[in-house]
């Protein structure tokens, strides 16, 4: 997630409009916002306007929900086009938390737990970067997921035992 | 009676309960700034017309409520934003610098509707946007999320 939120004049219509008319277009408008310029992709990208995508379809009657578990917490957030949501790749997951509409995932491959960040609201899919090289023998992984209002950005924490 | 100036220069005469849903007027009168003409250096009178037709209509918003005109109030919406793109642009903009919340709301979400389903060049040219981006960089994009550019309802047209 990108934290940048000054976007020099995209359009004469100003970042605020903008994003105000933004906020009400259908997922798929708004994927292809990433095309329109560079300033539309640094926009739609910002935690804010995907705060504020999602509080909008929240409100919307005919909205699908994505339903998450995890011990802690269960929720739902709101997509649109379930249909056109991605596959992915591997079924066993596990959910570490969500925030705003960000879901933070973990799957274990042959050695290794990977994690991954998925926003079904924006259709998109992350898997995170992991230096494997400090890692020589079997360890228990913890995993955390949260937002850090200072760098106003979602950090995970991985932790090894 | 609150008068206000466009920017060529022609005087509207607006009810003061009119012009409050601007939160801009309503702070320039509270704060006692409102006693003669007051200018609107970027708002042109046929623009301006449009916003006062508005406000003079939802002068009593609470009022419609109580007397069942809210079905009036949602008919004369539909039909005051069935204007064209320019003019739906220009009126946002006013609606912004004036402080119309309500206002703001139905423009933009007009503007949010036609913009539905248009294409990436479509978009660019309704919002005045230049690309910056490389042929390549678009690739790229388009590769990363394919499921944003397909379909048969994408529209090319500007309107």
């Amino acid at each position: 997630m990108q934290n940048e939120r000054k976007i020099i004049n995209i359009s004469i219509l100003g970042e605020e409009i903008l994003e105000d008319i933004f906020s009400r277009l259908i997922l798929k408008t708004v994927g292809q916002l990433n095309c329109v310029c560079k300033g539309c992709k640094t926009l739609i990208s910002t935690p804010w306007f995907i705060f504020a995508l999602l509080k909008r379809f929240s409100s919307c009657i005919d909205a699908h929900y994505l339903l998450f578990q995890t011990r802690e917490t269960t929720g739902l957030i709101p997509i649109q086009n379930p249909s056109c949501l991605i596959k992915l790749l591997v079924s066993d997951y596990s959910t570490v938390g969500s925030i705003k509409g960000l879901i933070c995932l973990t799957t274990t491959n042959s050695f290794h737990k990977l994690i991954c960040l998925w926003n079904p609201s924006m259709n998109q899919f992350k898997l995170i970067p992991i230096n494997l090289q400090n890692i020589r023998r079997k360890c228990h992984v913890s995993v955390g997921f949260g937002y850090e209002q200072i760098s106003d950005d979602y950090k995970v924490i991985r932790i090894l035992n | 009676m609150v008068k206000l100036k466009s920017n060529d220069d022609k005087e509207f005469e607006v009810e003061e309960a009119a012009v409050i849903q601007s939160e801009m007027i309503k702070n320039m009168i509270e704060d006692g700034c409102a006693t003669s003409v007051i200018p609107l250096p970027n708002i042109d009178s046929k623009t301006l017309i449009k916003v006062i037709e508005y406000l003079n209509k939802h002068i009593n918003m609470g009022k419609a409520a109580e007397t069942g005109e809210e079905d009036d109030l949602k008919e004369f919406d539909e039909q005051f934003v069935n204007m064209g793109w320019e003019e739906l642009f220009d009126v946002i903009m006013a609606a912004n610098y004036l402080n119309i919340h309500e206002l703001m709301e139905l423009c933009c979400q007009s503007a949010a509707d036609r913009l539905k389903n248009k294409s990436v060049r479509a978009v660019r040219e309704m919002l005045k946007i230049t690309n910056d981006l490389t042929e390549e960089e678009e690739q790229e994009i388009i590769n990363d999320a394919p499921w944003a550019f397909e379909g048969p309802e994408i529209d090319d047209t500007v309107n």
